[in-house]
């Protein structure tokens, strides 16, 4: 059976993982550190799956959108970027940031309804400064800037409903 | 007086219905149960004998409207309400309005929750039972220049709270002048879309207490009695999360004194049913009475768990109008019981509610494994409500035990496609401070500074890498296999991922055909 090796990076959050994987036969085998694991995914149902890590055993639930993989793991949510090594490390050449510069369009974190904005266009905002007040689960979430900027626009006014990911503001 | 309960509609949704669904069940009384749009399928309403649609999905037009539930209950033959928590719960007028209908409403009388709702109220009442309140407190409503000077004497930090409140909602602690008006400006917000009830009041703030309350049970004769009491310092927003039950600190003398109080100020107002009196206790065991909540509570799964007593069938004994049938004497509290309150948030987001869909769920077991939830796998999270979604509660001959049971348990819980408060609750589980039974109600801020409750992070983010390289190697390979030109025949084609990827693109091509 033939082997075929490839080279993975791999970020969740700001921490890059470098993986070598191949196969023999039936098991797939992952390099990691020096530390090399057997490996297995079973479906289990929908998107969830046994992930067999030498000889430990966790269910994962996957979702892929968009060159993201976003995976439920014991009892955590994480987003995780998967990419050939050699891509990425051309990436990384050619200086092409994967994650932008700055934060330009703030997004609704979850669904909710619009209360208030506490800016408005031409607005100077800190990092940190109170954005837009959305409340879900008659709750009060304050979206804070994560950076600092200048309003460019604002899509939403009060009183709207908006979905998870519903454009809110956009800086210069 | 006497008056046999047949037929109970349960004006509530989520886990707390499924809760009362099931007593009635457990007691003989059929259940009514309501629902709103997005609820159609909800859990609760699969479970109720009878079940009616109340309205549109925003509670004001469904959960809260009270002629239509009233309205509901008279179609339905039901001879009482069981409002739960949260909702009409602590609603004085809906409780008139059910008394006036001739269907019993299970709780206090009317009045009483009119005056112990009324935060303000409440501690006149406390006053008059000899009750100790916290110090330095005042009260006022929306003169923003008043509440000022108000502050200022009381002294920072101060705590806004909402005279209808409860939950948390409408509370904020403020630390200096600079944000006290946005601050009750915010909480006025809050308390208006949470009570319908915008004023608010200031008090001092307590700094380190330990939340700690008793939980009361009244009859129509004028007999009350204490069941023990519960810890409930773990909060987050103000909000509980994490209860216990006995409390860590607590002695035999100070149960009695606090049990004392509260069965007096019960009495005092003339309290009818099941009731909790919630105090704040200092380092130096001092208590001050805090208030009382005219309902079910969220945590009364563990008093349940440590007394044996159900606490929803006694609330429909004394609604048909009988007697206590036990003695403060024959209380007894045998063992630990903690109660883990599952939410839909991200706690490394500064618990932000997430909303969607349970991908999968599965409930732990086993001994001492009690599971409270009001939703099943495929259930829709919506933003209307409240986003607890289940709340486990564990029992163990003593702390330590209930401790390990506890986190055994977490892990066992696996729910997927939103974000939950299990990681959270398994690190404070394993937390050295919490395990000591050494913490006060800033023990979230105070131990989790950055936000990371997940003790192995490191581990579950490798984890996740290798898995998600595994995940995208494995589909590539596929896709080559497969491809025209390629060698044929590579790889095992019997294992459930290849078959996972196999029909997905089958599906794909049905798809698009």
């Amino acid at each position: 059976m033939s082997d075929i090796k490839e080279r993975f990076l791999v970020t969740i959050d700001n921490t890059e993982y470098d993986l070598n994987l191949s196969r023999q036969g039936e098991s797939c085998f992952v390099e990691l550190n020096g530390d090399k694991y057997e490996v297995s995914f079973d479906k289990l149902s929908g998107q969830n799956f046994l992930f067999r890590l030498n000889e430990n055993s966790s269910e994962i639930n996957i979702t892929k959108n968009n060159g993201t993989i976003s995976m439920f793991l014991d009892g955590s949510e994480m987003d995780v970027k998967v990419e050939p090594y050699s891509l990425a490390e051309l990436r990384k050449k050619v200086g092409v940031s994967s994650e932008g510069k700055g934060v330009k369009i703030v997004v609704a974190p979850m669904p909710g309804l619009v209360l208030q904005a506490e800016v408005k266009i031409g607005d100077e905002v800190k990092k940190g400064d109170s954005l837009i007040i959305v409340e879900a689960m008659k709750m009060e979430n304050i979206i804070k800037a994560t950076s600092a900027g200048t309003v460019k626009a604002i899509f939403v006014s009060p009183g709207q409903a908006v979905d998870k990911n519903d454009k809110l503001i956009e800086f210069e | 007086m006497d008056r046999k309960i047949k037929k109970v509609l349960v004006a509530n949704r989520g886990e707390i219905a499924v809760r009362i669904i099931r007593g009635c069940a457990d007691a003989g009384i059929k259940s009514v149960g309501i629902y709103s749009e997005c609820d159609r399928t909800a859990y609760h309403a699969r479970l109720a004998d009878e079940v009616y649609y109340v309205g549109p999905s925003p509670s004001i037009e469904s959960y809260l409207v009270q002629d239509k539930i009233i309205e509901i209950a008279k179609k339905s033959k039901a001879d009482a309400i069981h409002p739960g928590y949260g909702f009409l719960a602590e609603n004085a007028e809906f409780a008139k309005l059910c008394e006036t209908s001739g269907i019993i409403f299970i709780g206090p009388k009317s009045e009483t929750i009119a005056l112990l709702g009324d935060k303000l109220e409440a501690r006149k009442m406390a006053i008059k039972a000899n009750l100790p309140l916290v110090p330095g407190a005042e009260f006022d409503n929306s003169n923003i220049s008043e509440v000022e000077s108000i502050a200022e004497k009381i002294g920072y930090p101060v705590l806004i709270k909402a005279a209808a409140g409860g939950g948390g909602k409408g509370m904020r602690v403020v630390e200096d002048k600079e944000k006290l008006s946005e601050s009750i400006k915010s909480a006025i917000r809050e308390a208006t879309s949470a009570f319908g009830d915008g004023r608010v009041y200031l008090e001092k703030y307590v700094i380190k207490p330990r939340h700690v309350e008793i939980q009361i049970l009244a009859d129509m004769y004028g007999s009350a009695i204490y069941l023990g009491e519960r810890e409930c310092s773990i909060q987050r927003r103000h909000q509980k999360v994490i209860e216990e039950s006995p409390c860590p600190i607590m002695t035999p003398e100070l149960l009695k004194k606090m049990g004392e109080a509260a069965v007096n100020i019960v009495k005092e107002s003339k309290y009818v049913g099941a009731g909790t009196v919630e105090f704040l206790v200092d380092k130096d065991l001092n208590f001050y009475f805090l208030e009382v909540n005219t309902r079910l509570q969220v945590e009364h799964p563990v008093t349940e768990m440590v007394t044996g007593i159900d606490i929803v069938r006694e609330q429909f004994r004394i609604a048909e109008g009988k007697k206590l049938s036990f003695k403060q004497d024959d209380v007894r509290q045998n063992g630990h019981a903690i109660e883990c309150r599952i939410y839909a948030e991200n706690p490394e987001q500064g618990f932000m509610p997430s909303t969607g869909t349970i991908e999968q769920y599965r409930e732990p077991s086993g001994p001492g494994v009690r599971v409270d939830a009001g939703v099943v796998a495929g259930s829709q999270i919506p933003i209307y409500y409240d986003p607890m979604i289940a709340k486990m509660v564990v029992w163990g001959a003593n702390r330590t035990e209930a401790i390990e049971r506890t986190l055994r348990a977490l892990n066992e819980y696996r729910i997927s496609g939103l974000s939950t408060t299990i990681g959270f609750a398994s690190a404070v589980m394993s937390n050295k401070n919490f395990r000591k039974g050494d913490y006060a109600t800033d023990f979230v801020e105070k131990e989790f500074p950055e936000k990371r409750f997940s003790c192995h992070i490191d581990d579950i983010k490798q984890k996740a890498a290798i898995s998600a390289a595994v995940f995208e190697y494995l589909g590539r390979q596929k896709v080559t296999v497969n491809s025209p030109g390629k060698k044929a025949g590579n790889g095992s084609t019997k294992n459930g991922w290849s078959q996972y990827y196999r029909s997905r693109s089958i599906n794909r091509m049905g798809g698009s055909r």
